[in-house]
């Protein structure tokens, strides 16, 4: 291989509920006596005098008094206590809603408004947060 | 010398062989590929000789997209609008006047906007569909005006009415405690928790009153201008809201002594 081939091949590695007395019998005189102590001219007259009387001390008589209206305190019924003591026991409801009962349910009607306005609070804050940015407008 | 010569050939045919070779290798690649994605080869040599639009659309196209994306943003704002119109005639604690203004606003903002969609739907320049997508932010303030706004002005008139209930309930412990007084009982606690609870509640009705007329007049132009002020008036209710609870706090400890007297 000479000079030139051997260059050669070195080259080639590569997201919500009641009258004369004229001629009369013992008898008839007893009767008539008789008739006489029990007739109606002896004893209506009478009868119409005690009437009067009494017609008249009932009249001036004084009225009787009532111990139930004037003196609870001294004399008093079992009827009478009972009711009392349910009269102070229980308390009359007053009609312009200053019990305690109304008074309540006030403060209950003002608890459940507060609580409303928390949450409109909390949406109040919401919508401020609620950044609104630019439009971006798309350029190609 | 003759090895030099011959050295240099072999060389420079391998070189100019394989350039070959890879062009038309690359080029069997890539233009099948391109030609999947759309890709106008002329049509981006024609552009890029031109000068002319170097992002690679034509007007034509810039124009739909920017109608198709100021559409969807006034759809959106649209779709607020009608939440907050549900809203407001829901609301139990908003006053009639102020339900009726709201009512009014959110409707005159709808038909303007439905205006502007179909303004920006005839535009026939980018130019003028830019200008009218701007209208949508700076004009109308959807989200950063109206929506707050009517938060705002729904959370005045409900610590309004809470301060009205308050009023209410000090005018009947008023005259708990006037009577207790009749009856020989000491109540002169009572009348200064009564004075700090009055006090309280009244503050609060100012501040509130103030907010609520504020709040409802308030225009987009003029929140321009001063974006920070719907923040103050959060603040403020915030306070207003404080001085009812410590009005209740009040009207809690008054009632569980009239109780104990």
């Amino acid at each position: 291989m000479d000079k030139f081939d051997k260059r050669m091949k070195a080259a080639r590695e590569d997201y919500a509920p009641s009258s004369g007395f004229v001629d009369r019998t013992m008898d008839e005189v007893r009767k008539h006596k008789i008739h006489r102590r029990f007739s109606l001219k002896v004893w209506g007259p009478t009868a119409a005098g005690v009437f009067a009387v009494l017609v008249i001390a009932i009249v001036l008589a004084p009225k009787p008094v009532h111990n139930n209206v004037v003196d609870n305190t001294k004399s008093q019924s079992g009827t009478h206590k009972a009711e009392k003591e349910k009269t102070t026991k229980s308390p009359t409801p007053i009609s312009d809603g200053t019990d305690d009962a109304s008074l309540e349910r006030d403060l209950g009607s003002i608890a459940g408004s507060m609580s409303r306005s928390d949450s409109e609070q909390s949406e109040a804050e919401s919508a401020l947060k609620d950044n609104e940015q630019q439009i971006s407008i798309p350029t190609s | 010398m003759t090895f030099r010569i011959t050295n240099n050939k072999l060389l420079t045919g391998r070189l100019v062989t394989f350039t070959i070779v890879a062009a038309v290798g690359g080029s069997l690649l890539t233009v099948p590929t391109a030609q999947a994605r759309d890709f106008d080869w002329l049509d981006s040599i024609r552009r890029a000789w031109s000068g002319k639009d170097r992002g690679g659309s034509s007007d034509k196209e810039k124009l739909q997209r920017i109608v198709t994306k100021g559409s969807e943003e006034i759809n959106r704002r649209l779709g607020a609008l009608a939440r907050l119109n549900t809203l407001v005639a829901a609301s139990t604690t908003l006053s009639p006047e102020n339900k009726a203004a709201l009512t009014s606003e959110i409707a005159a903002s709808t038909t303007e906007l439905n205006e502007l969609k179909a303004d920006l739907s005839a535009s026939s320049s980018v130019k003028d569909a830019r200008r009218i997508v701007q209208k949508i932010y700076s004009q109308y303030r959807i989200y950063a005006l109206v929506r707050p706004k009517i938060h705002l002005v729904k959370l005045a008139d409900g610590v309004l009415v809470t301060s009205s209930k308050l009023t209410a309930l000090a005018q009947k412990l008023q005259s708990r405690i006037t009577t207790a007084q009749e009856e020989g009982k000491d109540v002169s606690a009572l009348m200064a928790k009564l004075d700090d609870m009055t006090t309280h509640t009244a503050e609060a009705q100012k501040i509130a009153s103030q907010i609520e007329l504020s709040a409802i007049s308030i225009q987009p132009t003029y929140y321009s201008k001063n974006q920070k002020l719907l923040l103050g008036y959060n603040m403020q209710l915030k306070s207003a809201r404080e001085h009812n609870r410590a009005a209740y706090a009040d009207a809690r400890q008054i009632v569980n002594q009239l109780k104990a007297l």
